[in-house]
């Protein structure tokens, strides 16, 4: 009777064991391979359409928008920099805020396709959370224009059967601590008020951002 | 050998380093509880007084230079200056491989050390990268961290920029442990006032250097910043923390978003 229950302890443990072989590690590697294959594709396009020379600035701020738009779930980068302030916003001064954000992510991140030669974008390692499996890390060196490695961690997750990054990592500095940290200050400051932060984060902009 | 090196200037040196040993200590218990909202920037009135002051210096004197620098020496000597001022730190960066035992580490700055110095005529050229030894910066800064001294309050030094009180602490033992003054004391007849002048010609050439390589970078940061203060004691913590991981990266967690957008 013992050794019966055992058996079936043991069976039902196996069980389990196999499923999770089974239907867990492919699951991994599903979302990983994705990964894989979404940074190497939007690696090649920025490089192809923001480091072209024929295309005047607007065309290239352009671009890096339309881009950002469809690879980076910009609200809940949003969401994490604003922290608990982004609860008590409104809906309008998180839309504002989201796009204030956006360009100012252009100003910052588009320069650093100037003057670049169509190095390698290379996707090193992957791993899924143990938590969600609908989230993913992956790492990507790349080659600067002074022949350095940098290596750029990205965090991505699925969203509608697709997957968008919602934050990064670039030699230990990360996107979404920066701008928290910075914001945070002025939140601080000006009671918490979401929307002139955004009129703040406006005004340094130039004249071609697109705040609609 | 100079008596009065660790006498007089020097034990009030040491005072201060076992002081801000001290305060960094303390803080360094605070750091386990700090999260959003706590910067463990005390002195940040005095820290942004420091930084304007500073931020002038930048632009009425360092960044010309720096620009200067850059425009009439062309990429080759840029990078030769760059190699020797490196070549120059080793053995600080040695003695703070071994503190941390990092004996793969100590090996690679000796055998670039060695190498560069001779076949890189003064570590003017980097040969040793060229066989497989990379270089890699270490400061006392980064040994107390791996000793386990947290990195204590946030400072603002003036002319060096971000720091913290460990860090601060660090720069001071790392200046008693390079060997070159000690070198010119014992093998020439230049007094401490001409030691002391090449010493701060050494890290004005150093600073320069780095500011040129830096121009463009720290003009976007400026560009799109509303804090700057702010955003440089981010990037700084980070970039040290990551420097103190040797590169290493986090282990940052990969959260459940599901859950927290839940709250939204």
């Amino acid at each position: 009777m013992i050794t019966c229950k055992r058996r079936t302890l043991f069976a039902a443990l196996a069980g389990v064991f196999l499923s999770a072989t089974v239907s867990g590690a492919p699951a991994h590697a599903d979302i990983e391979s994705e990964a894989d294959t979404f940074l190497t594709q939007m690696g090649t396009r920025a490089i192809s359409e923001l480091a072209d020379t024929s295309a005047d600035e607007a065309q290239r701020v352009q671009r890096f928008r339309t881009l950002l738009d469809e690879s980076i779930d910009l609200r809940l980068v949003a969401q994490q920099v604003l922290a608990r302030y982004w609860r008590a916003a409104s809906e309008q001064e998180r839309n504002e805020f989201t796009i204030a954000m956006r360009e100012t992510l252009i100003v910052r991140f588009l320069p650093i396709f100037d003057g670049y030669k169509g190095e390698t974008f290379d996707v090193v390692s992957t791993r899924t959370s143990t938590r969600n499996p609908n989230v993913v890390g992956a790492v990507t060196n790349v080659i600067t224009p002074g022949g350095d490695v940098a290596r750029i961690e990205w965090f991505l997750r699925k969203v509608g059967g697709g997957l968008l990054i919602y934050d990064f990592s670039a030699e230990g500095i990360r996107l979404t601590t920066s701008l928290q940290e910075e914001y945070a200050s002025v939140l601080r400051d000006n009671g918490g008020n979401v929307a002139d932060l955004t009129r703040r984060m406006e005004a340094t902009l130039p004249a071609t951002a697109v705040l609609e | 050998m100079r008596d009065g090196f660790l006498r007089g200037p020097g034990k009030a040196c040491m005072a201060g380093v076992v002081a801000l040993s001290l305060l960094g200590g303390c803080a360094s218990s605070q750091d386990q509880n700090a999260g959003f909202g706590d910067d463990n920037d005390p002195l940040e009135f005095v820290n942004r007084f420091t930084f304007a002051i500073n931020g002038a210096l930048d632009a009425f004197v360092i960044q010309p230079a720096a620009a200067t620098y850059r425009f009439l020496l062309p990429d080759p000597v840029q990078n030769g200056v760059r190699n020797a001022m490196r070549n120059i730190g080793a053995p600080v960066v040695f003695a703070n491989d071994i503190f941390q035992g990092e004996w793969e580490r100590a090996e690679t700055t000796a055998m670039r050390f060695l190498i560069n110095t001779t076949l890189g005529v003064a570590g003017i050229f980097d040969v040793a990268a060229e066989w497989g030894y990379e270089y890699h910066d270490e400061d006392f800064g980064q040994t107390l961290a791996v000793w386990g001294v947290g990195e204590g309050f946030y400072l603002v030094l003036p002319l060096l920029g971000p720091s913290t009180a460990r860090d601060t602490v660090g720069l001071v033992v790392d200046s008693f442990i390079d060997p070159w003054p000690y070198v010119l004391d014992f093998a020439t007849n230049l007094s401490d006032e001409d030691i002391t002048y090449i010493f701060i010609g050494r890290r004005a050439l150093e600073g320069i250097d780095i500011r040129a390589r830096n121009i463009e970078v720290i003009d976007t940061l400026k560009a799109d910043s509303i804090d700057y203060y702010v955003r440089l004691r981010s990037l700084y913590r980070q970039n040290r923390e990551s420097e103190i991981r040797n590169g290493r990266p986090a282990e940052i967690p990969l959260p459940d978003f599901d859950e927290q957008l839940g709250n939204d």
